[in-house]
């Protein structure tokens, strides 16, 4: 998580938590410190709509879980300033951050075509990172709940768990998914989909994939 | 679509040993299954058609959750879901919830109950406001009193009988369902007044876990004669589609999945084409 986000998770989990039954995320699932630290991410313009940029929010979570079994002793820090890709060098041309929970049916049905769309788009450049913040009773997402996730749908791109739903920060609350596609080179939000908007969505990424291909 | 652990007698899954994402079994609840199965061991996909795309409007959806005593009770979750997004409403320790939507949803539907410890049911939600009133659900069988869903065997709970193939392939929700203990087969009567709340004309219906559990080829499917139904009666078998896949029946809609009839002695109701999939299920007199 980002320090901004980490200071106001901390006032909400203080302001929810202290002194009631709130569920309490263990350490170890949540990214911090160095490991996070991105000295040449983008240090203005937050925010959470088109034409912002995404704050460099940093996860627990399995990079390639198709090439390196996602179990907690191979768990990852991955951020979003690991596909910042300013200067084109990485060969990142647009990133898609999803949200994900185990009570979202229509999440569920996403997850059963987002591998097909990454081994067809990945080559060109489209990094998906998903970040699966919930398990089915609405309790904080667990490493185990990820690799459930991930075994299941052969999850092949970077799939994280975000126990504190930091990603709440650019949907209305307790609601699956969120689509939001981010240029690498500036990390502002190009568009955001609330809810699998897949007939719209992807003709978006294809013509974004065609139009930065030109660029390069 | 379905989130699935294969296991088979004729072709039990090896621990880690297919998939993409190889490695230990570790992660599937230390069951020694493997998500995903093998291609050759996993049921066929279902062939009904995804709904088409028709966002509705939707407002602000109430209600309150009761037991089959009337009773209020947080039932677990309440959520509002189309097949493109879903939301999760608060509920109070009354029972009641508000949830403010404001926003269009394809094909919405209120899902009440959990499909862990209570039954999970949907109702389709119009445009703008829906207060759904009393939304009765109820409580399923304690994980300890459920039955295994093994090939040749008879899985019973709660006044339903599933009769699996000596060759039956069971494949389970093992994200919802996390470990073995969870994925035992529970079965409970609705009450009158829930099936009236669905808007069906039912004589009986039934609550089945877990969710979205296939077993291919179907097992047969018995009911208690709970509506004391004549002998021979033709009866007609509908399914709940909770799924946003929409594998075996639309969401958030009622569709027949089979026929049968009242066994010769009146005991039972048989369905020897059975169920495609675990789910709300309602029996009605054919027409």
């Amino acid at each position: 998580m980002s320090e901004r986000h980490r200071l106001i998770g901390a006032a909400a989990l203080c302001l929810l938590g202290c002194g009631s039954n709130a569920p309490e995320v263990p350490p170890e699932l949540l990214a911090g410190g160095t490991s996070c630290a991105a000295p040449d991410y983008p240090t203005s313009g937050f925010g959470s709509e088109p034409g912002d940029v995404v704050d460099n929010d940093c996860f627990v979570g399995y990079r390639a879980p198709d090439r390196v079994a996602p179990r907690a002793e191979h768990r990852e820090t991955i951020a979003f300033s690991d596909y910042y890709d300013p200067a084109g060098t990485k060969g990142v041309s647009l990133i898609l951050i999803n949200t994900a929970a185990i009570w979202c049916s229509a999440c569920v049905a996403e997850h059963g075509t987002l591998p097909d769309h990454a081994a067809e788009l990945g080559p060109r450049g489209l990094v998906i990172v998903s970040a699966l913040f919930e398990d089915g009773q609405r309790n904080p997402a667990s490493l185990d709940d990820l690799s459930r996730w991930v075994d299941n749908f052969h999850t092949n791109f970077p799939m994280v768990i975000d126990p504190n739903v930091d990603l709440q920060a650019y949907s209305p609350p307790a609601l699956a998914p969120l689509n939001m596609l981010v240029d690498p080179r500036s990390m502002k939000i190009l568009r955001k989909y609330v809810g699998d908007q897949g007939a719209v969505m992807w003709p978006y990424i294809e013509s974004e994939l065609a139009a930065r291909a030109g660029l390069n | 679509m379905l989130l699935l652990l294969a296991a088979c007698s004729s072709d039990p899954a090896t621990p880690g040993a297919s998939g993409a994402a190889a490695g230990s079994s570790a992660g599937n609840g230390g069951d020694g299954g493997k998500a995903g199965g093998n291609a050759s061991a996993a049921c066929p996909a279902g062939t009904n058609p995804r709904s088409a795309v028709n966002p509705l409007d939707v407002g602000v959806v109430s209600g309150q959750i009761v037991d089959e005593n009337g009773d209020p009770t947080t039932g677990g979750l309440v959520q509002v879901c189309g097949t493109d997004i879903c939301r999760n409403a608060n509920v109070g320790d009354d029972g009641k919830f508000v949830e403010d939507v404001q926003g269009p949803i394809n094909a919405p539907a209120c899902k009440f109950g959990d499909g862990f410890e209570w039954a999970k049911l949907a109702l389709p939600i119009d445009e703008g406001d829906s207060d759904l009133g009393k939304l009765i659900t109820v409580r399923l069988p304690a994980y300890a009193d459920g039955a295994p869903l093994l090939p040749g065997a008879t899985a019973s709970s709660g006044g339903v009988s599933l009769q699996l193939a000596e060759e039956a392939h069971v494949q389970q929700n093992v994200i919802d369902y996390e470990t073995e203990d969870e994925r035992v087969f529970r079965a409970v009567a609705l009450p009158d007044a829930a099936i009236a709340q669905l808007g069906r004309d039912f004589l009986v219906a039934y609550a089945l876990s877990p969710l979205e559990t296939r077993i291919c080829p179907n097992p047969s499917l018995t009911l208690e004669n709970r509506a004391q139904l004549d002998p021979g009666t033709e009866l007609e078998l509908y399914m709940l589609g909770l799924d946003a896949e929409e594998e075996f029946v639309p969401y958030a809609a009622w569709q027949k999945v089979g026929e049968g009839q009242v066994s010769e002695d009146g005991a039972r109701l048989e369905f020897p084409e059975g169920v495609p999939l675990l789910s709300a299920i309602g029996v009605r007199v054919k027409p």
